[in-house]
């Protein structure tokens, strides 16, 4: 058997508003008791620049057994945006965590005001 | 709950290949190895250190106590003391003052410790219960544990060097399966360059004090010692071989009267170390051949220290060497606590929420001209005085007719660098006299979507600019590891225009707006990825350098109720 995490979002979304709560449920399927499950809400870089990484919201569960479900709510910042340019893509993430292990799951978001990640572009200047 | 770290991207550094990982574990092994050979050899010599305040307090009776010569050409000089103790109703003798050499450089040194034990006076000894032959006068206070950080830090480095190379790589496993938000836990880098930041200034200031504080204090207090006639004795340069080359140090030793007494002295000045250079030190030495009588001062309130020649020289200002480590060190420590900030704040300004207020400000150069002045002039001192080490060596070399001529083609790109940044520094200086622009910024906090106004005013002859150039411009910035070497890569983003012209009456002052586009990106800063937006001003002036500015602003997200 092998572990199953899930994360979902209330109805599907993974795009979300600067601020706005980010809710949903996790659930979990593994192959020995967990001492920890935490959900963290938060950003990442990737791109030419050694990785930043940031946890702006999480939420633990404790003693959660093998197997089980729960839901979440967690709070987005007003920043940053998901932006990619040409030397950095910044990322939004929902990531289920098992502790001890590290096994874990992710789920990509867009965090900003429009549904896709703001593009960095060149615009002329005069 | 805000955690902000950093950890090697997918670019990966790190040796990865067998021959880097070789190269990589004999270089650091290396440190690992000399660093716990140090290690181990300071922790013993402490332990035995401490180990002799457990030993009994036992009386004994000085036979004999004078300075002999040791036979060691760099520290000749000896206290020898002998005396007599009892254990167990069993006489002994003994003749060591301490652990360790009891041998000195400095005659007065050992004068002093002989005088301490008058012959037939009662003192107290420390014996050994373990062994009543070992015995010494006086405990030793164990210093070289406050030597331990130094091989600690060779070892702190080797080890983590070690470690980083043969780690086991992470798993290949699924992308999904790899936690991301994992590496926001437990890095702290930040401890390390702290650690060695701290070292670099205890040290530095230890030695800084030791070579020209104390030298400088003890020629302070000799302009009111008093002069007495002194006869010299044996006069010579010593010296000392070492891996790194020979050096040597002047030793005349001579006498005088002072009280009614005889005493001796060997130091010639305050700053008596041994250094490279013998010729100017061999004609010193030609000048005090024994039997020469002169003058030499003497310290009323302990006679034993004395010294021929109590001037001031230029060689004492080497003794200012030692600060260039007390400010590296100090940059390392400053640098350790701005990481340690960024992992513990947000990424500012990203998430400020400040409302953006109707204020204007007057915004301030990411660099002045005296602060880019002054910052080339102090990198050309510190580099150009290393480097004039190197060309003193090249020029002795050619004089004495036996060029080194790998030396020499090796010294000529350094000297290239160096004349560079003096031509720099000639540059910088006429930058100088430049005009200089003052920004003030309306609202002074704007967000994407604002409109943007910006007043320019030149204070100088701002006539002198041919075409100025105003724009805001916002870029990306990645900082990333190649080898040892940290690399930042800009890419501009945007680039909006506030004013591009050749005219005088536009050039002096103005005003300028300029709308910020709502679909792109706000200033962010994390440790290593940044998006920086920044007002810049260029002016060209015909046979001059330009006046080239930057002056760094935040701007913030949307306001939130138009980002919801």
């Amino acid at each position: 058997m092998t572990n199953m995490l899930t994360i979902r979002t209330d109805g599907g979304r993974t795009w979300f508003r600067p601020g706005e709560i980010v809710e949903g449920d996790v659930s979990w399927l593994l192959d020995t008791d967990a001492d920890d499950l935490e959900i963290r809400l938060f950003w990442y870089t990737s791109g030419k620049g050694t990785r930043d990484v940031e946890i702006v919201d999480s939420s633990r569960t404790s003693v959660p057994g093998q197997n089980g479900n729960r839901s979440f709510r967690l709070q987005a910042s007003d920043g940053p945006y998901s932006f990619s340019g040409k030397l950095i893509t910044l990322s939004w993430a929902l990531e289920l965590v098992v502790d001890p292990g590290g096994v874990s799951e992710r789920l990509d978001l867009v965090i900003g005001p429009q549904p896709i990640e703001v593009q960095l572009g060149r615009p002329d200047g005069f | 709950m805000r955690l902000s770290i950093s950890s090697p991207d997918s670019q990966g550094t790190g040796c990865r290949s067998v021959f880097g990982k070789l190269v990589g574990s004999v270089f650091f092994g290396l440190f690992l190895g000399m660093g716990l050979f140090f290690l181990v050899m300071l922790i013993g010599e402490t332990v035995r250190d401490v180990a002799t305040w457990r030993w009994d307090p036992t009386p004994c009776t000085i036979v004999s106590s004078e300075v002999v010569d040791s036979g060691d050409d760099e520290q000749p000089f000896e206290a020898s003391v002998r005396y007599r103790y009892a254990v167990d109703g069993q006489e002994h003798l003994g003749d060591r003052v301490s652990r360790g050499a009891n041998t000195e450089s400095d005659f007065g040194k050992a004068q002093r410790r002989a005088l301490r034990y008058e012959q037939d006076s009662e003192t107290t000894c420390y014996v050994d219960p373990a062994d009543p032959s070992r015995v010494v006068l006086e405990r030793s206070v164990p210093w070289t544990a406050l030597m331990i950080l130094l091989p600690l830090v060779f070892v702190v480095i080797g080890g983590g060097g070690l470690f980083v190379i043969w780690r086991p790589a992470r798993a290949p496993a699924d992308q999904e399966t790899v936690s991301i938000s994992q590496e926001a836990r437990g890095r702290a880098g930040h401890r390390v360059l702290l650690v060695m930041g701290l070292v670099f200034v205890v040290v530095g200031v230890v030695v800084f004090v030791a070579v020209f504080m104390l030298p400088m204090i003890r020629l302070v207090r000799a302009i009111s010692w008093p002069e007495v006639p002194c006869t010299v004795i044996s006069s010579t340069v010593r010296s000392h071989t070492s891996d790194d080359g020979t050096t040597y140090k002047i030793d005349i030793l001579y006498e005088y009267e002072y009280s009614g007494r005889t005493w001796r002295s060997n130091r010639y000045g305050f700053l008596d170390v041994s250094s490279s250079g013998y010729a100017g030190k061999k004609e010193v030495v030609d000048k005090y051949p024994p039997g020469t009588e002169g003058m030499c001062w003497v310290d009323p309130e302990d006679p034993t220290r004395a010294v021929l020649d109590r001037s001031f020289r230029p060689t004492y200002l080497l003794g200012m060497l030692p600060l260039i480590f007390v400010l590296a060190g100090g940059a390392l420590v400053a640098h350790s606590r701005k990481v340690a900030r960024k992992n513990r704040r947000s990424a500012d300004p990203a998430v400020i929420a400040e409302p953006s207020g109707g204020e204007s400000v007057e915004l301030e150069s990411s660099a002045s001209p005296a602060a880019k002045f002054f910052g080339i002039v102090l990198v050309a001192l510190v580099w150009n005085g290393i480097v004039s080490v190197l060309v003193w060596q090249v020029i002795k070399g050619w004089q004495s007719g036996r060029p080194d001529w790998f030396l020499t083609i090796f010294a000529v790109p350094f000297v290239l660098v160096g004349l560079g940044l003096a031509v720099g520094i000639f540059y910088f200086a006429l930058a100088l006299a430049n005009p200089r622009p003052n920004l003030v910024l309306l609202p002074a906090q704007p967000r994407l979507g604002d409109d943007l106004r910006v007043e320019w005013r030149f204070t100088g002859r701002s006539s002198r600019i041919n075409h100025l150039t105003i724009v805001i411009e916002g870029k990306e910035e990645a900082t990333y590891q190649r080898g040892t070497d940290t690399h930042t890569d800009t890419e501009v983003f945007a680039t909006l225009g506030l004013i591009d012209t050749v005219n005088d009456w536009e050039i002096g002052k103005g005003v300028a707006e300029v709308f910020l586009p709502e679909d792109t990106m706000h200033s962010f800063a994390a440790l290593h990825n940044k998006i920086v937006w920044s007002i810049k001003v260029e002016g060209e002036i015909h046979r001059w350098p330009d006046v080239d500015d930057e002056f760094p602003i935040a701007v913030l997200p949307l306001k939130p109720e138009a980002a919801r």
